[in-house]
């Protein structure tokens, strides 16, 4: 009998299936890799198992107990423990005080031991291998070290389950072979283990079993021995996907490419993004591709200004721009238009119009020298973008918050073309927007570049990028990996995402 | 009011969950907003029918309706300079001992200095700005949070009051030394017997007004208290800005504390603190006549003068201190309620 077993599991959110009836059983005295591309479900199916999310259809039954109604304190009480990939530890207070949160800490005369406290917890750093001193507050610590911490709470728990979602993100070599050894010691003693990565040749290196997961579905489950890492890369991408083959079969007229527009040479932050140089030219729609946290995001908000970076160069037709604010970056005509619609890229209780005009709200003055617009000016620009880029809504003045992504993606896009702009960075622009709206926003992206604008196109859904761009530059850890130009197919760019390996030197 | 044709969207299929701002779907929903929009108002004349039955023969005059608009001068104006504030999600909680502050220059460089009036004036105003830069400054600039900074700002504020004042009522001892001028900003009668002070305020509300809803600046002050980062990533200067915003409210508050002090001509000790609740109170209960509850100037008018008619009809029934105080508690959260009730519809 399995530990833990999931029956025609299903989750469903408006308008997408991220878990689509998956039945998966985790024995103990086994180490299971759990891959798959962004978006494939992995991490639904781990939060509807810790009991964060509710299935809406299928079952679980751990120790062969059926459970239904599964909340995160009884995932715990029933011998599962997880590491989640967002860290969610307590800023203030000691490593020890967040390792053994809600285990009850050891008392003396009625008062928390705090010796025996911090003896424990640093009896389990020990067992990984972290010098981390369990007095300091957790806040302190670096982000490898606060994940080394979760990991070590996860183990106090003794767990009969051990689920890590992406535990070795950031970790150092030395880090990541102790805590293999101590998945491997835990496996010895009869817990099961399943560990989530997109790093293939740890999964290879440490799973007994490997399961490949895509569009919610688990589409290989096998032994480790048995598969090999093309294999699992061909799994991961999938072939035959419906809309690659629509996107596939897109023209791509070959537009005449000119000089360079923007160029950034050697840009880090010193976290998320390393020494990353690339160039987008007039004309043409560069992809950035990569996996979730691989710092794409990061990249363009140091490109745009929106943070400051450590060291680097950011030029626009060759002249370096000083002032890293995003004010002076759109006057230089870098215009970005971020992921998050809601909270970076539109005022929601703002009117379409009124988010519209709004960087550009001088051109709108009555007298030049008023600062007093004219509300019909405006009406009537909003008015010309919503016909020109077929925006959605009833009339100018509907609230951005009323209208759905896909249309507010364009409000984003009609507020820059307002505006005027050399270089279009498009962060995620497809996300949460059905296939229609899909297509409108790669055929505006494609105008762009037809008039002679540069173009920057992150996504996750790599068959988009094939789709639309002319080059893509692949991102992982923060690091430039690859570029791709000609013949560009989605297999590449999956293989350039996955090209980690546990000997790198960048590490 | 809004509409949406919920089938026109390119993306039927938003993956986020319907953002505030959004529409009222439901029936309920949109009683929920009519209730919050016309409440108010609704409440206003309620307010003024009861007590005028209560009362007929003092509570609804022309004397009456002066009074009250005398005396609710000096709160509309500090309500209006804090509207400013609260437009841009800011707190300025300093903004009571800014209006005790300012008055209290003004008299003391009268009556201790023997300055003429309009130059104490033209200070008092010029140190009014000069806090709300400060404040700015520290809150935009430094990153400070204002609700708790204005606090200390405001108890800092307070310090110095007390040390040029030496904590003391100062008044004119009948000797001139406060002129005649001064007074006449707010007691002078230019129109219809309605005093000078109504006149400053409702000129104020009209400026205010003005720069809100039809200038640059105020989109963007609108912008970035709906969305702070947003408004940052659009290129807007907001640094700048919100500093702009706390200094335009900090004259407000110098012009409210001017108004009190030429009112009774003479300054006494903290005379902006009673304004702190009324203020917040007005400036709430105005924000919910918008249907996106943003702070406005409109609502601000006719939530201070609310508050103004309960107080004035509640003291003509000459009840307790102790009842006064509970009842005007009771209203006060019953009008916040009715901007909850609309807020969540929203």
């Amino acid at each position: 009998m399995p530990l833990v077993q999931v029956s025609g599991l299903v989750k469903t959110y408006p308008g997408v299936i991220a878990v689509d009836g998956v039945d998966l059983g985790f024995d103990q005295a086994e180490i299971t890799g759990l891959v798959g591309k962004n978006g494939a479900g992995k991490s639904t199916l781990i939060q509807i198992l810790a009991g964060a999310v509710q299935p809406t259809a299928g079952t679980i039954a751990i120790a062969g107990e059926e459970v239904s109604d599964l909340t995160p304190h009884e995932a715990n009480r029933r011998g599962m423990s997880f590491v989640h990939q967002q860290t969610v530890g307590v800023p203030d207070v000691s490593v020890a005080e967040n390792v053994e949160l809600g285990l009850g800490f050891p008392r003396r005369f009625g008062f928390v031991d705090w010796k025996r406290l911090n003896k424990r917890a640093q009896i389990l750093l020990d067992r990984l291998g972290a010098s981390i001193d369990p007095r300091a507050l957790f806040g302190s610590l670096s982000v490898a070290e606060q994940r080394m911490v979760m990991v070590a709470r996860a183990l106090a728990w003794d767990a009969k389950l051990l689920v890590l979602d992406e535990p070795t993100a950031s970790l150092t070599d030395n880090e990541i072979s102790h805590l293999f050894t101590v998945l491997r010691q835990l496996r010895a003693d009869g817990a099961g283990v399943v560990f989530v990565s997109h790093r293939l040749d740890e999964v290879l290196d440490l799973c007994d079993r490997t399961v490949v997961m895509r569009d919610g579905v688990v589409v290989d489950d096998t032994a480790t021995k048995q598969t090999t890492r093309p294999r699992l890369i061909e799994e991961i991408s999938g072939t035959g996907h419906e809309r690659a083959a629509q996107l596939d079969q897109r023209t791509k007229t070959r537009r005449r490419v000119g000089d360079i527009v923007l160029e950034v040479e050697n840009l880090s932050d010193g976290r998320r993004v390393h020494e990353v140089s690339l160039h987008v030219r007039s004309g043409e729609i560069l992809g950035l591709g990569g996996l979730a946290g691989s710092g794409r995001t990061e990249l363009v908000r140091l490109i745009y200004g929106a943070d400051r970076p450590t060291s680097g160069n950011v030029f626009v037709y060759g002249k370096a721009l000083t002032d890293p604010r995003p004010r002076s970056r759109l006057k230089a005509g870098i215009a970005l238009l971020p992921e998050d619609r809601e909270r970076q890229g539109t005022i929601v209780e703002f009117s379409v119009s009124d988010n519209i005009t709004l960087p550009s709200l001088q051109k709108h003055r009555r007298l030049p020298n008023v600062a007093v617009p004219l509300r019909s000016s405006e009406r009537t620009a909003a008015q010309r973008m919503i016909d020109q880029l077929a925006i959605k809504t009833p009339s100018p003045q509907t609230n951005v918050g009323a209208l759905s992504g896909g249309n507010r993606q364009k409000v984003m896009l009609a507020k820059w073309l307002e505006h005027g702009a050399d270089v279009y960075i498009f962060d995620e622009p497809s996300h949460g927007v059905d296939v229609d709206g899909k297509e409108d926003i790669y055929a505006l992206m494609e105008r762009l570049a037809d008039d002679g604008k540069a173009v920057i196109f992150i996504s996750s859904e790599f068959n988009e990028l094939v789709g639309v761009c002319d080059r893509i530059c692949v991102l992982r850890e923060g690091r430039v990996v690859g570029e791709l130009k000609d013949g560009i197919t989605e297999r590449a760019i999956v293989d350039l995402c996955y090209s980690h390996e546990l000997n790198d030197p960048s590490q | 009011m809004t509409q949406v044709d919920t089938n026109s969207g390119t993306g039927g299929a938003s993956a986020s969950p319907v953002p505030p701002g959004s529409v009222p779907s439901s029936r309920s929903d949109r009683a929920a907003e009519f209730l919050s929009r016309w409440g108010v108002l609704a409440a206003v004349i309620l307010t003024i029918a009861a007590f005028s039955a209560l009362r007929p023969e003092i509570f609804p005059t022309i004397n009456n309706a002066r009074s009250i608009l005398s005396l609710s001068a000096p709160l509309l104006v500090a309500t209006l300079g804090l509207t400013v504030v609260l437009v841009m999600q800011d707190f300025d909680l300093s903004f009571a001992s800014q209006v005790g502050l300012t008055g209290a220059v003004a008299i003391v460089l009268m009556h201790s200095y023997g300055w003429p009036w309009p130059l104490a004036t033209l200070v008092a105003l010029i140190l009014g700005v000069g806090c709300g830069l400060f404040n700015g400054l520290l809150v935009a600039r430094l990153g400070f949070p204002s609700f708790i900074s204005t606090l200390a700002l405001g108890t800092l504020y307070l310090g110095v009051e007390f040390q040029i004042t030496g904590q003391k009522t100062i008044f004119d001892d009948s000797d001139g030394s406060i002129a005649d001028g001064y007074r006449q900003l707010a007691q002078s009668r230019p129109f219809w017997s309605i005093p000078m002070s109504v006149w400053v305020a409702l000129t104020i509300a009209l400026l205010l007004w003005i720069l809100l809803e039809k200038t640059e600046l105020g989109r963007y002050l609108y912008a970035i208290g709906g969305n702070r980062e947003a408004s940052t990533l659009s290129g807007l200067a907001v640094t700048r800005i919100r500093i702009m915003g706390f200094a335009i409210a900090s004259l407000a508050f110098a012009i409210a504390g001017i108004l009190l002090t030429a009112q009774s001509a003479a300054s006494s000790p903290n005379r902006g603190a009673p304004l702190l609740l009324p203020a917040f109170a007005a400036a709430f209960i105005g924000s919910s006549v918008r249907r996106q509850g943003q702070f406005n100037i409109t609502g601000t008018v006719v939530g201070v003068l609310f508050l103004q008619i309960v107080a004035t009809g509640l003291t003509m029934l000459q009840l307790a201190t102790s009842v006064v105080l509970m009842v005007q508690a009771g209203i006060l959260l019953g009008a916040i309620g009715l901007s909850l009730i609309g807020n969540r519809a929203r």
